[in-house]
């Protein structure tokens, strides 16, 4: 086990490595430059700002201080676009609203599309199962913009407007935007959660239904173990493995934020740097952000696959590392 | 069955929270204290006057910090800080006195030092570069910026309460740009006290304004409480603005209604959703001037005729009503409406209309014949390329272009979306004929937008640029005269001038829809910034 720890270390530290020079050299390769807008600025001043955020540097030179800064100092650097505000800060602020918001919808998906997954493989093509399905398959494919927004609307405000008549409050069940108090989670967590439980009810159930027909559930009834037992010592804990695989590749991508829905409930989340440090040419915040990206799916990956042989016992990753 | 009793626990669990919900009291503010609620569209870039950039960062700043000249309602530059100001014989030194009852918002005296010290932060490259050439007309400024000449050079001192600023050449509007944040003054002691993190926080912010900041939850809410020391406090109505940073339009105006916001702006297609709902819908016109600008070094777009004849072929009522859908005007001239003249008149209500080549499809046709005629060409062997960012109202106006272009001419139009970053880097390398862009006016007065052709210098031989006496002499004669309403005539002889020869093509004035809840009182708004001015709002009770 520590073997291979180590080994899984080394191998993360040089896909970081990799990423932050592809990173490096995709950004410099960009055409067009930070500090161009409208209006015709003064060379001086161009070059000025260059100066300030190091981008006077030919490439080489530029790529080892930015390598040294981040690797010997931690240091992302500042923000082109938020004035004196260094990288590192914004990540820390915005992170953990993002991490709040991806472990409320995870909780909610996975928990939800376990069950409904479980429920629809007892009920094999039954009502049930078939009802489970058309959420399951509404789930991926309606955009979480479309339901987002339909929620926010028929909640937040027709729902909102219809208490708030009955009971003459100003007190919001479903508040419209923004991220305060357990309330105002509900919608998004709801809607980002949504793909994940349509996801692992889809997974749960097909996985269920290789267990059902096992020849050790005949024996376990035979045995007249209960329904409960049956299901939850043996089909459950046989089927789990590969909706585990699905769940730790959600991890990554739901728990660093959503751009989609942070911006429609103005959640004040990192998913919106994602996207704008890139279309407002932030170098330093689009470095900063695919460093800690990388690196937080590179350790949710291994934890994930040390998981592994907590779940399924088959799996030995000792032996798996030797061969 | 199992799952019966779990759908039925959740509807009670449901129910449950309702009534929670319904059972806890609203959070109410202190009866006579009045609050407003507004919405922005994005983070501002930082708290600091001298060292940001957007839209929210001006508007933040129009609020914190108080100017040496402020708009009024008019938008007449009146005194802000300044008590008086007079201005010397050859037009180049502007003297203010500064009144010595303004406060920060930590109760220190505000003075006439904190504008020469806000300034010099630019000037010596503590704070942003984003604006540093706004400030270069102060003389000598570019100089001390560029390292050849010592800060004390710099035409801004301070002496008493006497602020003295000497200008490189003649501005009449210079009273106007004090209104811009880079001339705002900041607290040295208090700026030095931040480590270079001036602005970046509540606590890291110092106001002499209407209002200051008393917490900043970044990407989320900013709360702005009147400022005790301001001296006008007593003209400040409202004690706190609650300003939610909120990036999705439609999520905006669904607050709106639900009532949680104040005021609110849209665009066009929003209209009939706040109107359905049942709220007046206004506008006002944001000083954003659209126009193609036309690339002089290719051999079509550097051709004046096909430039007027291009001019000459947009329908700029039908482009606004049927392309565009919005709140804008067809363009009369490259100055925008909304940006204020002489006589109690806008500009354009002065001047009238400069734009001598509008929608004339005969005359298109006969300049587009001679112009391909001088060149040599067939109409089938022309290409023109517009680039244009690729958002809104971009997209769809290139469309509308590349239609009217090609079904008037017979020319093959390509139109180029682009983003930021391949954008600025075709507009760098000029490759295009024609770039479709805005400029938004930064001082209310027409040179905001055709002083661009006063500085441009040939100095690129490679490069044409637009340089000609008659834009150059009526222009140069306004900057020296006194008489305002003189002044106005020859900047609309100069508009007329860039209106023949049409270096740029204007389209049309943007314009911004907007509604206001029934309690909010007096928000005003103009064509430059703070394109909403709350600082003399209310509340009705």
């Amino acid at each position: 086990m520590p073997g291979y720890i180590l080994k899984r270390i080394g191998i993360s530290l040089l896909t970081i490595f990799v990423i932050t020079t592809v990173t490096f050299v995709l950004m410099y390769s960009l055409p067009g430059k930070p500090f161009l807008g409208e209006r015709p600025l003064p060379q001086s001043v161009i070059d000025a700002a260059n100066a300030k955020y190091g981008l006077n540097l030919p490439m080489f030179p530029r790529y080892l201080k930015y390598l040294s800064n981040i690797f010997l100092r931690g240091d992302f650097g500042q923000s082109t676009v938020y004035t004196n505000r260094d990288v590192t800060s914004i990540i820390k602020q915005a992170f953990p609203v993002s991490a709040s918001l991806g472990i409320r919808a995870l909780t909610f998906g996975v928990i939800g599309g376990l069950l409904s997954g479980i429920y629809s493989a007892l009920r094999h093509n039954k009502a049930g199962d078939r009802f489970s399905t058309v959420i399951a398959i509404l789930g991926v494919s309606i955009p979480s913009f479309i339901l987002g927004t339909m929620l926010q609307y028929l909640l937040g405000v027709k729902f909102s407007g219809w208490v708030k008549r009955l009971f003459d409050t100003k007190y919001q069940l479903f508040p419209l935007a923004r991220w305060e108090s357990f309330r105002y989670t509900l919608i998004p967590t709801f809607v980002l959660g949504l793909g994940s439980l349509a996801s692992v009810t889809r997974m749960t159930r097909s996985s269920m239904l290789d267990v059902v027909n096992q020849d050790y559930i005949k024996t376990a009834k035979s045995k007249g173990l209960s329904d409960l037992e049956i299901t939850w010592r043996h089909m459950v804990r046989n089927a789990i493995a590969p909706v585990y695989t699905v769940i730790g590749g959600m991890v990554g991508v739901v728990v660093t934020g959503s751009f989609v829905i942070e911006n429609i409930f103005s959640i004040p989340g990192l998913g919106k740097y994602f996207v704008n440090s890139v279309t407002s040419s932030d170098y330093p915040m689009t470095i900063g952000l695919t460093l800690f990206f990388s690196i937080f799916i590179v350790l949710v990956n291994l934890v994930v696959d040390l998981g592994y042989s907590l779940i399924d016992p088959r799996v030995r990753l000792d032996r798996a590392s030797k061969r | 069955m199992k799952s019966t009793v779990l759908a039925r626990n959740a509807l009670y669990l449901l129910l449950a929270l309702a009534l929670v919900a319904v059972a806890q009291p609203a959070a109410h503010a202190a009866a006579d204290e009045k609050v407003l609620n507004i919405a922005i569209t994005a983070e501002p870039s930082s708290l600091d006057p001298n060292n940001g950039i957007g839209d929210t960062w001006m508007f933040t700043n129009g609020h914190l910090y108080e100017p040496v000249t402020r708009l009024d309602i008019n938008n007449d530059a009146v005194p802000g800080s300044a008590l008086s100001w007079e201005l010397s014989e050859d037009g180049l030194t502007y003297t203010f006195i500064i009144r010595d009852d303004n406060g920060w918002s930590n109760g220190a005296k505000a003075t006439a030092y904190d504008y020469e010290y806000g300034v010099k932060r630019i000037l010596t490259h503590e704070s942003g570069e984003d604006w540093a050439s706004l400030v270069f007309d102060i003389k000598n400024a570019s100089k001390v910026f560029a390292g050849e000449l010592p800060v004390e050079e710099a035409g801004i001192k301070a002496d008493g309460n006497i602020l003295t600023i000497t200008l490189e050449q003649p501005e009449p509007y210079f009273p106007k740009l004090l209104t811009f944040a880079p001339y705002f003054g900041v607290n040295t002691d208090f700026v030095e006290g931040t480590d270079g993190k001036y602005g970046t926080q509540a606590a890291l912010t110092l106001s002499n304004g209407p209002y200051y900041v008393e917490s900043w939850a970044h990407d989320d809410k900013l709360v702005f409480r009147k400022n005790p020391y301001y001296w006008n406090a007593a003209n400040v109505k409202i004690d706190t603005i609650n300003i939610y940073i909120i990036p999705d339009e439609n999520t905006r105006i669904n607050l709106f209604q639900n009532g949680e916001l104040d005021y609110v702006e849209f665009s066009g297609a929003k209209k009939p959703v706040v109107e359905q709902a049942g709220y007046a819908v206004s506008s006002y016109e944001n000083g954003r001037s659209v126009y193609l600008d036309a690339n002089l070094s290719n051999p079509v777009s550097g051709n004046l005729k096909i430039r007027q004849a291009l001019s000459s072929a947009i329908d700029r009522e039908l482009f606004v009503k049927g392309a565009l859908k919005d709140a804008s005007t067809p363009a009369e001239g490259l100055v925008p409406t909304g940006i204020t003249g002489a006589d109690g008149k806008s500009f354009r209500e002065y001047i009238g209309k400069t734009l001598i080549y509008d929608y004339n499809p005969e005359l298109a046709q006969t300049l587009f014949a001679e112009g391909l005629a001088e060149l040599g060409l067939a109409a089938s062997d022309v290409t023109l390329t517009i680039i244009s960012r690729n958002s809104e109202p971009y997209v769809t106006a290139n469309a509308a272009l590349q239609e009217i272009f090609q079904e008037t001419f017979g020319i093959k139009v390509s139109t180029e979306p682009l983003d930021r970053s391949s954008y600025s880097a075709r507009r760098s390398d000029y490759s295009y004929d024609f770039c479709l862009v805005s400029w938004g006016a930064d001082w209310d007065d027409a040179t905001t937008l055709i002083h661009y052709f006063y500085e441009t210098e040939p100095t690129d031989t490679a490069r044409v640029v637009y340089k000609e006496a008659a834009f150059d002499e009526p222009y140069a004669k306004a900057l020296l005269e006194r008489d305002p309403a003189l002044r106005q005539t020859y900047l609309g002889e100069a508009e007329a001038a860039l209106m023949e020869a049409l270096p740029r093509i204007p389209i049309w004035a943007e314009g911004q829809y907007k509604a206001v809840s029934d309690r909010l009182l007096g928000v005003h708004n103009r064509a430059v910034v703070p394109y909403v001015d709350i600082v003399w709002a209310d509340i009705a009770e």
